[in-house]
């Protein structure tokens, strides 16, 4: 019987793996069974001493060591115990010193930073504020980086070697959010400059607590602990990565006793990690949010009216709780719970028929209407065919058409897709005004729903930099996206870690795996 | 020996044609869904940047322009430069060419040692047992889908025996063994029936009977007279089926974590690393074209009257 129940599990879980939860920042976990608290606080763990060697199943590969060549939070994850940004955050999404040790705006398009004197980079190369400014600069002056969001900044002054100050074309109160990763990681100029950027892609030297003793492509990326670092000192002193992006072989690595740490922990595998002996599961917030798009510039979905009646038809808790598992925290806006602005005044919209079928009566469509809906394979598919059923108890008929993810991705940046459609959004920022303004923002091509007031309050949030006024502004604009519901807000996936139970680690809320944080 | 440097330059012409053809192809159906720019930066790049990231990696140039340039550098054997990896594409492709030479060998090794003696006793026996046999073999080979089976082998020798390594490269020979049976059942099944096939037409042949009418020891009438003729078609087969094993090794290096350029070509396609996936193409073509060059190499040496007939 067991045998049976568990191969069972292990097809279920495949069967998720072809067809959903594809991708790897999607996992999430059950408030029944695994450890909800686990948001903000270490797990428990054996009381044993930390393991000689940290073997981790990690979901994605690393494409590249130069941090200032990627836009993927998946490289960011594991770089994070390479390098060190300037600025970081903590579990609850807070900006906390790092590199810098304080930081100020002096004018309004001036930032100050001050930073810590004791950092050498693993090569002995001295952290200062040159470091700081060749980082920064290597960005702003490389058309072929990714890293778009420090394009506001013009210039980096070197005041003192622990002082510099960042030189904004407009003011710009996100800088320091903006520098808790990707532009934010410091990387050491003289070894760039000696080796070269290629060189420098495939042997990263940073001031992290680790430094790279072996990077097979592909296939590993072998750490050693950094004895000379400024911060949390690494209680393990070898970690070794392995790349296994297919689910379900990397569950199997973890019930085979093979790795210690595995990452993107399907929901349909949640029970049977949590279920063998010597394993646990830790369950986080996680980062990422998961929406469909109902607004449009014409037809029905222009309708304000409209886009509440489907808001108000959808059952984003039983979404929750037969697609996520109930691995998934409710949303009211477009933004994750840790994020500036997630105490604005806005709730959930609840799922209510008669409700729904009396705005649309209101709105002219007694009977309903037909609109298109575009999606992509994976979770995207399962959770636009579930939410047009849905709609269709209110005469709300749908045709979807499942994109390849490039297809997709094509249109979707462009603002080509017609209608519906769905998708997910990683909050790495702590702030959703980059997203809000990509979408609700009359400049964006891929706006569907804006007014001039909205644009206007969304340039405010961009160049404000006073605290109480942003906040009243983001609140402002969290109520008018609530209310006129150009998105249907379906959650905020958690994301699920399988472990030994003999490792003790913090479960990080933000993805960034710190194996400095794993003790026995 | 001018017969072989005549076929040999026969072929290396058709390499040169085909690799052309595969390129081109490849090119036009990368480029002709769009460029890697919104794959490469993160949604919130505005109109202005997109553009500009755009221009300074060419990808807003006439396809046909970029195609010239990319054909001008190719014949050098210069791909350009990864998009996601900071080096050089082919380089990129080339690193992960052991790792599925290595699989793909020992599948092909795998294929051998299962297809032949199975086939032999088959059309040595032809009855209806043997026969059974080779159609349960067949049918489960091609009927069971390759990663399907992959996770059945994981959950049993992995998970519930612990005998085996789930997934990686690290720990020679076991590491191997899941992953080659996986790659192996995609031919195994194909080569089998051929095999047997051609074998049972050979014995049912006049200069079979006549061998064993001469009192030929069976070992010697099958061997000698029967398994050399009918060993054309497989090896023919045998290298087609190289195509097969690179295609399969896409599913199966992804699911075992294997670093090949299957895992590679997967990843390069999703995050759209044209430069990877170009070199990747020609490089998977010209391991195609040398293996079925050495089996055509292999044809006189099989049957001499090919040998007589230049």
């Amino acid at each position: 019987m067991k045998f049976r129940a568990v191969l069972f599990s292990v097809l279920a879980t495949s069967a998720a793996v072809a067809a959903g939860c594809g991708g790897s920042s999607s996992s999430s976990s059950s408030p029944a069974t695994a450890s909800p608290a686990a948001d903000t606080s270490p797990a428990a763990g054996g009381g044993g001493a930390a393991p000689a060697t940290l073997n981790v199943a990690y979901d994605q590969d690393l494409t590249t060591g130069d941090p200032a060549m990627t836009g993927s939070p998946g490289d960011m994850n594991l770089l994070i115990n390479v390098f060190d940004p300037l600025v970081q955050r903590d579990n609850a999404g807070k900006l906390q010193p790092s590199l810098a040790t304080s930081w100020k705006l002096v004018k309004p398009t001036t930032w100050e930073f001050k930073l810590r004197s004791d950092v050498k980079f693993s090569d002995g190369e001295p952290f200062d504020a040159a470091a700081v400014k060749y980082s920064i600069e290597r960005i702003i002056k490389n058309d072929k980086s990714p890293i778009q969001e420090i394009r506001s900044v013009k210039s980096v002054r070197v005041v003192d070697p622990t002082t510099v100050d960042m030189v904004t074309t407009s003011p710009d109160p996100l800088i320091p959010d903006k520098l808790a990763l990707f532009a934010g990681m410091m990387v050491p100029p003289k070894y760039i400059e000696q080796h070269g950027e290629s060189y420098f892609a495939n042997h990263p030297v940073g001031t992290g607590p680790y430094t790279v003793s072996s990077w097979k492509r592909g296939s590993s990326f072998d750490l050693q602990a950094n004895p000379d670092y400024w911060g949390t000192k690494p209680q393990v002193k070898a970690v070794d990565v392995r790349f296994i992006t297919d689910s379900t072989t990397r569950v199997s690595s973890l019930l085979n006793h093979e790795v210690d740490l595995a990452t993107a922990v399907p929901p349909t595998a949640a029970k049977q990690v949590q279920n063998t002996s010597g394993l646990a599961l830790d369950a986080s917030v996680g980062l990422r949010i998961y929406y469909v798009n109902i607004s449009a510039k014409s037809g029905p979905l222009a309708n304000p009216a409209v886009r509440q009646a489907l808001s108000y038809a959808t059952d984003t808790q039983a979404l929750i709780s037969k697609i996520m598992l109930s691995y998934a925290t409710p949303i009211a806006g477009p933004l994750a719970t840790t994020n500036f602005g997630h105490d604005a005044p806005i709730k959930p919209y609840t799922y209510d028929l008669a409700k729904a079928k009396a705005l649309l009566a209101k709105a002219g469509f007694p009977k309903g209407f037909t609109v298109e809906f575009d999606t992509q394979p994976d979770i995207y598919q399962t959770l636009a065919q579930a939410v047009s059923q849905m709609w269709a108890q209110v005469g709300v008929k749908t045709k979807i058409k499942v994109l390849s993810p490039t297809g997709f991705d094509d249109k979707y940046s462009n603002g080509e897709l017609p209608g519906a459609w769905n998708n997910g959004y990683t909050m790495w920022q702590g702030d959703p005004t980059t997203l809000i303004d990509t979408f609700f923002h009359s400049d964006r091509p891929r706006e569907k729903y804006t007014t001039p007031a909205l644009t206007k309050q969304i340039d405010s949030l961009q160049s404000d930099t006073d605290a109480t006024s942003r906040q009243q502004t983001m609140f402002s604009v969290l109520g008018d996206l609530h209310e006129n519901a150009p998105w249907l807000y379906l959650f905020q996936a958690k994301d699920l870690y399988g472990r030994s139970s003999d490792i003790k680690w913090t479960v990080p809320n933000m993805q960034l795996l710190r194996f400095n944080s794993v003790t026995g | 020996m001018p017969t072989l440097l005549m076929a040999v330059a026969r072929r290396l012409m058709t390499m040169i044609v085909a690799l052309f053809g595969a390129t081109i192809i490849i090119f036009l159906i990368l480029h002709l869904t769009g460029d890697p720019t919104t794959a490469l930066l993160p949604d919130t790049a505005t109109p202005s940047q997109i553009a500009a990231f755009r221009h300074a990696n060419g990808f807003d140039r006439p396809i046909f322009v970029q195609y010239v340039e990319f054909l001008s550098h190719m014949v050098r054997g210069d791909f350009g430069q990864s998009l996601r990896y900071q080096s050089p594409a082919l380089q990129v492709v080339l690193d992960r060419l052991p790792a599925t030479a290595e699989l793909m060998g020992i599948s092909v090794l795998l294929t051998l040692l299962v297809s032949m003696p199975l086939a032999i006793f088959v059309a040595v026996r032809d009855n209806t047992a043997a026969r059974a046999l080779l159609r349960v073999t067949t049918v489960l080979g091609q009927g069971v889908p390759g990663f399907v089976l992959a996770i059945l082998m994981i959950f049993v020798f992995s998970v519930q025996l612990h005998w085996l390594p789930s997934s990686g490269n690290r720990q020679f020979p076991q590491d191997l063994i899941m992953p080659s049976i996986v790659l192996a059942s995609f031919t195994i099944p194909q080569v089998t029936r051929v095999l047997q096939t051609s074998l049972s037409e050979v014995l049912r042949s006049d200069y079979v009977r006549t061998a064993r009418a001469k009192g030929l020891p069976p070992r010697s009438v099958y061997g000698k007279h029967a398994l050399r003729n009918a060993l054309i078609p497989f090896l023919t087969l045998l290298g087609v089926q190289v195509g097969v094993l690179l295609g399969g090794s896409v599913v199966t290096e992804t699911i075992f974590g294997w670093p090949g350029i299957g895992q590679l070509m997967v990843q390069a396609i999703s995050n759209r690393d044209y430069p990877v996936v170009q070199a990747g193409v020609a490089v998977v073509v010209v391991a195609f074209l040398v293996v079925n060059t050495l089996v055509d190499i292999t044809y006189p040496w099989l049957d001499p009257r090919l040998r007589r007939a230049s």
